[in-house]
């Protein structure tokens, strides 16, 4: 299929797409390799850099969001009230959790020296991060990592975006890798 | 903080500043003196982390445990900056200081990117996808028959069609229907029918009770593959019709159902 209209296509099942998408699962419909998909999905992202909607990475899964620009006129659309803060212990632990991911609760503690138990159970409830699979060692501890909603509530499309931690380290996307046994 | 002094409980307790735990507040002296973090710096703070240790002592606080670990630490650190030392001493030792400033080290790295995502927050910069489903035509039916989800629903319309009627007679004996029972009913209607509609057969049940073996029945009798059900739209009514012999291997059958 030529480059050109593969893109429109793509752009098309995402904008009907009702969540986010597998690149496997566009190129099975589009009866292209999942290395063609892929490559249109990151195209269409870098020509909606500077659009009203964006195009969203989060583990391998793409979809269309608002640019995040926009948000107080969506939110003012759409009658949303957000006017709740996450605290500080909160944004000290999506910051590990994103550059650290997939990472047990007993590790995100012995990075911040405190007990995070309570902070990881509130960010799960709020859906800012997810359970990835458990660790398999003893007690199977549950592998943390960030959501999708978390790339929209800092206005992300891509958790790589985050700057590089003493400039060495990214954020990681741990679409690649294999965290333990799922489920 | 006061470096030296006893200042009075009462105001300690209401000058004490939260931190997140004692790696922010030793990020936080040693920061407030534009210092680097190194084992020096640390054994500079000491005092003041302890003094604020006491204060935290005195409210209670849930952590104190981590507090105190810390603390240990940092007064081993200091007696050995501010002690002259024999090189004989273990190297093990030497990685309580070390260990402290790495751990101090890469917090402070994760303190900065929290705030950059304070930044973010404040700014209101967030995406959201959206939030309505696309629009979806009506799906397409299944090919063939239905299952068991399809039955569910039904079911549950006859039911909330039809409440529990009151006992009027306590002394009659509650009717009893057997699955195994309602399995002979409905190959009975079947050999005179040819098709009967789900509905219909629950409509003539008595009780929930009823209504409830009358669907158990019917499951039954799709698993051991003597009927299959059809519906012919999205909502339309249900049909059992019976499978021709030839058309598929009748599962063995269990007959090992308590009557309810």
């Amino acid at each position: 299929m030529d480059p050109e209209r593969l893109d429109q296509l793509v752009e098309a099942l995402l904008f009907v797409a009702e969540g986010p998408i597998r690149a496997a699962d566009l190129g099975k419909v589009l009866g292209v390799e999942e290395a063609e998909a892929l490559a249109a999905l990151l195209r269409l992202q870098v020509a909606c850099a500077n659009r009203g909607i964006r195009v969203q990475h989060e583990r391998g899964r793409f979809q269309f969001v608002s640019a995040p620009e926009a948000a107080p006129y969506v939110e003012a659309l759409l009658g949303l009230d957000l006017s709740t803060k996450l605290s500080v212990a909160a944004l000290e632990t999506l910051a590990i959790i994103a550059y650290r991911q997939p990472i047990t609760r007993a590790e995100v503690s012995a990075i911040r020296g405190v007990d995070s138990d309570g902070v990881v159970r509130t960010l799960v409830a709020r859906g800012l991060i997810g359970e990835l699979g458990r660790l398999e060692q003893a007690g199977r501890p549950i592998l943390y990592g960030t959501t999708d909603e978390f790339l929209q509530y800092f206005g992300l499309d891509d958790v790589t975006r985050l700057p590089a931690l003493n400039g060495t380290e990214a954020a990681r996307d741990t679409s690649g890798s294999d965290a333990g046994k799922a489920g | 903080m006061p470096d030296n002094g006893a200042p009075d409980q009462a105001g300690y307790r209401v000058q004490l500043e939260i931190y997140e735990g004692p790696l922010d507040l030793l990020l936080r002296l040693i920061e407030r003196d534009e210092m680097d973090i190194t084992q020096v710096s640390l054994a500079r703070v000491t005092d003041q982390y302890l003094a604020y240790l006491g204060a935290l002592q005195q409210a209670r606080v849930d952590d104190l445990a981590e507090f105190l670990v810390i603390a240990a630490k940092l007064i081993l650190i200091k007696s050995r900056v501010l002690l002259p030392r024999p090189d004989a001493l273990g190297e093990q030792e030497e990685d309580v200081g070390e260990d402290l400033v790495e751990r101090l080290k890469e917090y402070r790295r994760f303190k900065q990117v929290a705030g950059l995502l304070r930044e973010r927050e404040e700014q209101g910069l967030r995406s959201y996808a959206r939030l309505v489903p696309a629009a979806r035509p009506e799906a397409a039916l299944p090919p063939g028959g239905g299952d068991a989800a399809l039955l569910m629903e039904a079911m549950l319309q006859i039911l909330r069609e039809r409440r529990e009627k009151p006992v009027v007679d306590r002394v009659m004996p509650p009717l009893r229907v057997t699955i195994s029972e309602k399995i002979a009913h409905i190959d009975a209607l079947l050999a005179e029918r040819s098709r009967i509609v789900f509905r219909d057969l629950l409509r003539a049940c008595a009780s929930r009770l009823e209504i409830v073996v009358s669907f158990l029945a019917m499951l039954e009798m799709i698993k051991q593959v003597r009927v299959r059900v059809e519906q012919d739209g999205l909502f339309g009514e249900i049909t059992i019709v019976p499978v021709a012999p030839g058309e598929a291997e009748p599962a063995p059958a269990e007959e090992n159902h308590e009557p309810l």
